[in-house]
């Protein structure tokens, strides 16, 4: 742990020599890259140090190239005018599930580094990274990136940036990242254009967190960005929002892939401290550190606990794993402040949880995790959002589960999560786009034109529509050109109903999901006709229905299975015909047995996919 | 090992691939196949179980018991399948058996089947095949229909079909099979019982009744793959020929003892059954299987390598030819003893099972046992478990549970 093997300690280092930044990007357009160079040109880091992508921690994450968890590296310049500079370079999630995660990051700096690539323009994402930076005050300078490439048209590119987000495009350098070219530019603009931290070192402490990490040694790290005030070992920090006290005992920086300890972090600084938090909860992300004797007077705004959105029952398809589904489930909140579960039963699948997640993707990634590093089957339910239903007594309920409506009887009213939406797509498929999101109930509000072949079109979207394949949807009715952004709104009132799948007559509750009142016949009829192709035949004919207040308005039938003999059987050669009975038992094994019926695991999560053949 | 044992002998030439063929066979230049048939015999001669390693056989008859006056393996079937063994001419053929005669007591009643194809038989080849002990003939018809015959690419006509059958009558031949395939691409309902007709108003022993399988490298599934067949018929069609065949075949004498086999009383091919209880057996040419005791291998499966293993004539031959061994825990037999005995019409026997287990066979199967008689797939009566109709239509699904 005690690494130092750098000679410079963060006091030696004026706060105006202090560059706090981010960069920003489209995905794909070379944000990672770029900080792999920047870490390597720095010489922090030796070109056989250099692992790919430093930034990206997690195995799920790097075979995405997605960076899901931020995190911060710090690193030493020495610039052309013959100072010693340093700068924190802080990564921030790239993906519309962490919004909030991103935003947080974005308050740790001081600027940022917009990315653009040379070939593609402005994307949404672009576009919604920037304006979130601007939102917070950031320094934006922009670089023009894969320069490289054949297709690039980096004055196309920089006058688009300065018509459409309104910067100083002029003078931006012109890099690849992939090929190393001109990164100097970029450093030495980092100097020039990012303004030093302000603050002041001997007010009281007054620190963001921007991230934190769980590790089983030292408990909870928490990663800070310094407005005022120092922090030091045995200095006992307050968190402002819960009013908890703990005693720090190790601050330091972020070398590029490891932690290294220091003795002090002052204003203006980045960098950690641990105190022996068990939980992650209580060093919540957006939260004020301040000292406990000497506090400041107020915290730092733009503070929210992290709201799961998503939601979804998950079951250990051997109903005997469900105490290491909860065991596992714990150990990922440690490090997961947005991971919520709590227990629940189906009657179909057994014992298992109903787990909020910020989006799609986030959930995607802790059942990868689940099966990957806890070996575990895991049922998924598909994923629903929180629906609020009021009830005819005058109360409130918000319901995750579909299982849990109350009976329609006493629901006065429902109401569903509405986001905005912004999609860029360039024109040629506005009309298909904008078919695509009335079929999912959205509700128009504008077109932008940014130059003569791009749009981004504005949309309210209930965040049901949207959850699930929507990203998929939008790819192909745009032939991958479109992008796309989102924020949650609001709720909104809609006359929705529970929908009850059927199969072999019997109800099966992990199957049930809430739909529109106006879409019910064909979302059911829909519904059928996918379990119908998901579920295999079995020995006997298996009725699938689709009913609404037990009222059946949509079946289909899966034939009994005529056969499935190996008719010939050569001789003694007994291992070949016992292989296809092992392949045979596998497959088997991928089904869960509801009622005398075998549902392929898949299906439960499947069957949702609203499909898209319309492109 | 205890009783006598069962022979297969595998010989992997043909005079041409059958285009759904995807057993191991081929054809091969005349010169070798003798040098084959000279390695089989070697292999045959080496054979631990033989007369000169009688000693090797736990539990089996000792030498001097032996009435024939030869020693080695009691055995009570002999198969000769392929590929094409009635490529073999008398002369080679006698030569076969004298050679498994002087390694092993054959049992005077045994059955000793050898396979055969119409297009390369003739009457003088049957007797001489009748002289050498063969006992049972098993001739690979699969159609009546010249016009199924040359899509399958078989290299006889149903004259030489017809032919074939009278010469083995005229050999004398008292126990002949009829290997015949449904589900034939483009195939009626009707013209497959034209095929059954045929086959029955001729009258043998024993009628073999498979459906044909389009498995993977054959020239036949890739004529499918590209759109070269007339249509395959559906399962729906597949069944009701199967179903058809049992009632049709009954009604003529023939009851189903077997997934596709169908027999007169008293005809029924006892070296496959021996396969479905689990007899021991002994494999001899490439890609022969043996089981004995609880131990079960497969020789290398390239014939060519086979033959160039047997030829290097080290004596660790034998051991050197076997691959894919495996030594069977109670675990693995048990799930044997019932998958392959379920084949069979008349099941597996609870007692047998108890017997050879030592266990209920309620104790280790007993969900699965309730799952499938509750399903309707099996029956459980007069201490045996097998497959209902419906079950024998669908039995993977049910065999592979037994795993």
């Amino acid at each position: 742990m005690a690494e130092n093997n750098n000679n410079v300690r963060p006091g030696d280092i004026p706060q105006d020599h202090i560059r706090n930044f981010c960069i920003v990007a489209h995905i794909d357009h070379g944000k990672s890259t770029l900080a792999d160079r920047m870490i390597e040109k720095t010489g922090v880091l030796t070109a056989r140090e250099m692992q790919d992508q430093v930034l990206d921690n997690i195995d799920v994450e790097r075979e995405r190239g997605i960076t899901i968890k931020s995190q911060a590296v710090r690193l030493i310049y020495n610039a052309k005018d013959g100072g010693e500079y340093m700068f924190n370079l802080i990564d921030t999630p790239g993906h519309v599930d962490f919004n909030y995660e991103v935003s947080r990051s974005l308050a740790a700096c001081d600027g940022a580094i917009l990315v653009v690539d040379a070939t593609q323009g402005i994307q949404a994402q672009t576009l919604a990274n920037v304006y979130l930076a601007m939102e917070h005050d950031l320094d934006v300078f922009p670089v023009i990136n894969k320069i490289d490439l054949p297709s690039a048209r980096p004055e196309e590119v920089k006058k688009e940036i300065e018509d459409v987000i309104g910067i100083e495009a002029e003078d931006a350098p012109e890099i690849s990242a992939k090929n190393g070219i001109n990164i100097e530019e970029v450093l030495e603009d980092v100097v020039k254009k990012i303004p030093a931290p302000k603050g002041d070192a001997d007010a009281p402490l007054k620190a963001l967190i921007f991230d934190s990490l769980y590790d089983s040694y030292r408990g909870v790290i928490v990663f800070i960005r310094l407005r005022d005030g120092r922090i030091h070992k045995g200095t006992k920090v307050r968190f402002m929002s819960t009013g908890a006290v703990e005693e720090v005992v190790e601050v330091g920086y972020f070398g590029p892939g490891r932690f290294i300890p220091c003795d002090e972090l002052s204003a203006g600084m980045v960098g950690y401290f641990t105190a022996s938090i068990k939980n992650i909860r209580d060093a919540r992300v957006g939260d004020t550190v301040t000292e406990d004797e000497r506090p400041c007077s107020e915290a730092l705004p733009g503070y929210k606990k992290a709201q799961p959105m998503v939601f979804a029952g998950l079951y250990p398809q051997d109903t005997a794993k469900y105490p290491d589904l909860k065991d596992a489930l714990e150990k990922f909140q440690l490090n997961d402040a947005a991971l919520t579960f709590e227990p629940e039963t189906s009657a179909a699948l057994g014992f298992g949880f109903r787990c909020g997640f910020l989006g799609l993707l986030h959930m995607e990634v802790v059942l990868e995790r689940l099966e990957r590093e806890y070996d575990l089957d895991i049922i998924s339910t598909a994923p629903g959002v929180i629906y609020r239903v009021y009830k005819t007594d005058g109360t409130m309920v918000e319901i995750t589960n579909p299982s849990n409506l109350p009976d329609p009887s006493v629901i006065e009213h429902m109401e569903e999560p509405i986001v905005s939406a912004k999609i860029m797509v360039t024109t040629e498929y506005i009309g298909p786009i904008m078919q695509l999101c009335q079929e999912r109930r959205g509700v128009y509000i504008s077109t932008e034109y940014i130059e003569q072949t791009r749009a981004v079109l504005s949309y309210e979207l209930p965040l049901n529509e949207i959850i699930y394949d929507f990203f998929d949807a939008l790819k192909s009715r745009s032939r991958g050109y479109a992008s796309f952004d989102y924020e949650l709104k609001g709720y909104q009132p809609a006359k929705l109903v529970k929908m009850d799948i059927l199969v072999n007559k019997e109800q099966v509750d992990a199957l049930s999901f809430i739909v529109p009142e106006a879409s019910a016949y064909a979302r059911g009829s829909q519904m059928c006709e996918r379990l119908k192709d998901e579920i295999p035949r079995q020995n006997f004919e298996v009725p699938i229905q689709a009913a609404v207040g037990g009222r059946i308005i949509a079946r289909e039938t899966i034939k009994a299975y005529r056969k499935d003999v190996l008719a010939k059987c050569y001789g003694g050669d007994v291992s070949r015909k016992k292989k296809l009975l092992e392949k045979q038992k596998e497959g088997k094994k991928r089904m869960q047995m509801v009622g005398n019926v075998e549902i392929p695991k898949e299906a439960f999560m499947n069957v949702l996919k609203l499909g898209d053949d319309k492109g | 090992m205890t009783g006598p044992i069962s022979i297969y002998i595998h010989i992997p030439f043909c005079a041409r691939k059958c285009r759904y063929c995807d057993f191991l066979s081929g054809p091969a230049p005349s010169d070798v196949r003798a040098r084959y048939l000279q390695d089989l015999l070697l292999e045959i001669r080496r054979s631990e179980f033989g007369a000169d390693n009688a000693g090797l056989l736990a539990g089996s008859a000792v030498v001097g018991d032996n009435p024939s006056g030869c020693r080695g393996a009691d055995v009570d079937t002999i198969y000769i399948g392929g590929g094409t063994p009635s490529l073999l001419s008398g002369e080679e053929m006698q030569q076969l058996m004298d050679a498994l005669r002087a390694q092993f007591r054959i049992r005077e009643d045994a059955e000793i089947s050898c396979e055969s194809n119409p297009g390369t038989v003739t009457a003088e080849k049957l007797k001489a095949y009748r002289a050498a002990g063969i006992n049972r003939l098993s001739i690979g018809v699969q159609s009546f229909d010249d016009r199924e015959l040359r899509l399958l690419g078989r290299i006889h006509s149903r004259e030489q079909a017809l032919t074939a059958y009278e010469d083995a009558r005229a050999a004398g031949f008292s126990n002949i099979n009829l290997d015949l395939m449904s589900a034939l691409p483009g195939q009626t309902f009707d013209a497959w019982m034209n095929n059954l007709r045929t086959a029955v108003s001729l009258g043998p022993e024993h009628i073999s009744a498979y459906s044909l399988i389009l498995e993977d490298g054959t020239v036949l599934k890739e004529m499918y793959e590209r759109g070269e067949l007339p249509a395959v018929p559906d399962d729906d069609l597949d069944r009701r020929m199967y179903h058809e065949t049992k009632r049709f075949l009954a009604v003529h004498g023939y009851h189903r003892y077997e997934i596709s086999n169908y027999a007169k009383e008293g005809y029924e091919c006892r070296h496959n059954i021996g396969y479905w209880t689990r007899h021991d057996y002994l494999g001899f040419g490439p890609g022969a299987a043996s089981l004995i005791g609880h131990e079960r291998w497969t020789n290398v499966r390239s014939t060519v390598q086979y033959m160039r293993l047997v030829e290097e004539n080290n004596t660790a031959v034998i051991s050197s030819l076997r691959t894919e061994r495996e030594h069977l825990s109670q675990h693995d037999e048990m799930a044997e003893f019932m998958f392959l005995g379920l084949r069979l019409t008349e099941g597996v026997s609870e007692e047998t099972f108890r017997r050879t287990f030592g266990q209920a066979i309620e104790e280790v199967y007993g969900d699965v046992l309730r799952t499938h008689i509750r399903g309707g797939l099996l029956q459980r009566e007069n201490g045996r478990v097998f497959l209902t109709e419906r079950g024998l239509d669908i039995c993977n699904y049910v065999m592979c549970d037994f795993l």
